[in-house]
């Protein structure tokens, strides 16, 4: 599903909140196998967001989709839902956190995503540690750049 | 903005399908209880602005190659 969407353009349709006006990114994954996802602003390249899987690190996360949500995303399968959550890199990296009570909720087949914002009584910080269960160094994360 | 003021009690209906209702007041806290359709979404202001700000914090200029070599060193760590 990640792979569905490697290089291609999605549409958050504004969702971003703060960033409004910023509807079209272009989906890169680090790397295949990697939980880390680049998303890029397509009309301004200096707007970008750092988002991972979020079951990668939390395989007890979990939401609702509403009713209203499925419409708007036009998802109509489970298969078809792909969901990143936004990292906030901190120095030293091991120290960042990730967003999960603003999902991003992305339908692969018509790539229309939303960022939703979970109800109060769902628990969710939006600065959780991402390092907090040790998944990185269970599974590692490393990519390969290329040179220069 | 329209000002309205309400004893407990009151209620203000909004576009005939959202009813907010005072239901107690003590000191400075207000409870108020909102009725509305399920697709209606409802959040404190300061949450909504807690992932506008997170956003914002969160967002980077690195390109895919500056990120894939932090992840790198990261990872050597």
């Amino acid at each position: 599903m990640f792979k569905d969407l490697h290089e291609k353009t999605i549409d958050l349709d504004g969702s971003i909140r703060g960033f409004g006006d910023k509807r079209f990114f272009s989906f890169n994954m680090v790397e295949e196998g990697n939980p880390f996802v680049m998303l890029q602003c397509v009309d301004d390249e200096q707007i970008g967001f750092l988002t991972a899987d979020p079951f990668y690190f939390f395989a007890d996360y979990c939401f609702d989709l509403s009713d209203g949500d499925k419409d708007k995303l036009g998802i109509e399968s489970t298969d078809e839902v792909l969901v990143l959550n936004i990292v906030t890199i901190r120095n030293p990296f091991h120290a960042s956190t990730i967003n999960l009570l603003a999902p991003i909720v992305i339908n692969s087949a018509t790539r229309k995503g939303l960022q939703l914002v979970l109800p109060s009584n769902s628990h969710y910080d939006t600065a959780a540690p991402l390092f907090a269960n040790n998944a990185m160094e269970r599974k590692g994360f490393a990519a390969h750049a290329d040179r220069g | 903005m329209l000002i309205v003021a309400r004893k407990k009690g009151q209620s203000i209906i909004v576009n005939d399908e959202i009813e907010i209702l005072i239901t107690s007041i003590d000191g400075d806290q207000v409870k108020v209880g909102i009725k509305a359709p399920a697709e209606v979404k409802i959040f404190r202001k300061e949450v909504l602005e807690a992932i506008e700000i997170n956003n914002k914090q969160s967002m980077t200029s690195m390109s895919l190659n500056e990120i894939k070599k932090l992840l790198n060193n990261a990872q050597s760590e």
